[in-house]
């Protein structure tokens, strides 16, 4: 199997847009496929993909929160001092622990005289799946609002592609814009970076920060300059510093208002819009994925590989020393 | 504020956005219309209000902070 994790860091430069498109047109030339929504915050691959109804749908409860159970409560607010989060608070004269904010680390359950605080399993958020109308499935998930861990859910929706993955699958994950817990477990275990940047500060700044990690887990990296005429000036800095990173760059893709109107109709691109200009050069992009990376992968991935990465070396501050 | 007014089934959506803003007890303020003039001073880091400032975009963004203003 090959993973191919599409990142920008950034949003709104054309992950999506790049991910279906790629899944479809592989699709196409009859590979095994398998497509991840790896964005659990915000999920909407389905909506590209006119998913209309889910094949699996399961609650993820591997979270929990604390509670107090008030028959043995006797109101002291340890707990409320413990608490890090600030999840505890007086309610009406009684100390309360806030479900939206507590984390569930079980300090002010350990930190309780009385044994009054007890755990309570809840929904981390929901795991789909959909075997959509182009005959790949796709998986996708959902957090629950004010749960932490989007990462955790991207995690198990990876492993669930991969449990069904043959072996010469290509499974596209599609992650979520910056660089944090989800996107992290995006990268993780992906054979190849994908990424996407405009001709922007903003954007060069955030691919610069989404590389650090494709380099952290050893990932050769490409990148696809997306609406690179609004900005052409701008189109050498981002190629210079890809060529310093060692970091393929695999093609440009005009400007189109085709774009957000294919979005805005809920249909792939490619399929709306054929033969509009991004089309075309999204299509290029995806043959050349084909051919270069997947094809040639032994040559490619060996001569895109980044160094290794320096080893991190975390700072440990002492009780009593000063930071 | 609903952006990028006219493309796509805006008039369908904007029915939809417009239930759920009633159910939140919540207004639509504006329409700002999808216009690469945007486009063109966000890659030049400039807002729209400085880089066009008698655009459409551009009365509509001082008519809402000039509300804003009223308020507070």
């Amino acid at each position: 199997m090959l993973e191919i994790a599409v990142a920008s860091g950034k949003g709104g430069v054309g992950k999506s847009t790049l991910s279906s498109t790629l899944i479809l047109y592989l699709k196409e030339r009859g590979y095994d496929i398998i497509a991840v929504d790896a964005d659990a915050d915000a999920p909407n691959l389905h909506l590209i993909f006119e998913v209309e109804r889910w094949d699996k749908e399961e609650p993820y409860s591997d979270s929990w929160v604390s509670e107090i159970d008030y028959f043995r409560c006797v109101n002291c607010g340890i707990c409320h001092n413990v608490c890090t989060y600030g999840a505890v608070s007086l309610v009406e004269g009684r100390y309360y622990i806030n479900p939206m904010i507590c984390e569930g680390c079980l300090t002010c359950s350990l930190a309780c005289p009385e044994k009054a605080i007890r755990r309570k399993r809840v929904n981390r958020g929901v795991i789909r799946l959909s075997y959509t109308k182009y005959g790949f499935p796709l998986w996708t998930s959902e957090l629950s609002p004010g749960r932490p861990n989007s990462g955790r859910l991207v995690t198990e929706i990876k492993n669930r592609a991969k449990a069904m993955a043959k072996e010469n699958t290509i499974s596209v994950v599609d992650s979520a814009a910056g660089i944090g817990c989800q996107v992290i477990s995006s990268l993780s275990g992906a054979n190849v970076a994908l990424l996407v940047a405009e001709p922007t500060p903003a954007s060069l700044s955030d691919l610069k920060r989404i590389h650090i990690i494709a380099k952290q887990f050893s990932l050769p990296s490409a990148l696809v300059i997306n609406k690179y005429d609004m900005n052409s000036e701008f189109v050498e800095e981002i190629i210079k510093y890809a060529r310093e990173e060692n970091i393929d760059v695999i093609g440009m893709v005009p400007y189109d208002d085709h774009v957000p109107k294919a979005m805005a109709e809920m249909r792939p691109l490619i399929k709306q819009y054929n033969e509009a200009p991004a089309s075309k050069a999204l299509v290029e992009i995806a043959r050349i994925v084909e051919e270069r990376i997947i094809r040639g992968w032994s040559d490619w991935s060996r001569s895109h590989r980044p160094s290794k990465p320096a080893r991190y070396v975390p700072i440990i501050i002492k009780p009593g020393e000063k930071a | 504020m609903v952006n990028r007014w006219g493309i796509g089934s805006s008039e369908k959506m904007y029915s939809i956005a417009e239930k759920i803003a009633k159910k939140h007890n919540a207004v639509i303020k504006a329409k700002i219309p999808y216009s690469r003039d945007l486009v063109e001073a966000y890659v030049r880091g400039i807002p729209i209000v400085e880089f066009y400032p008698d655009h459409e975009i551009s009365k509509i963004f001082r008519s809402i902070a000039k509300e804003i203003l009223d308020v507070v």
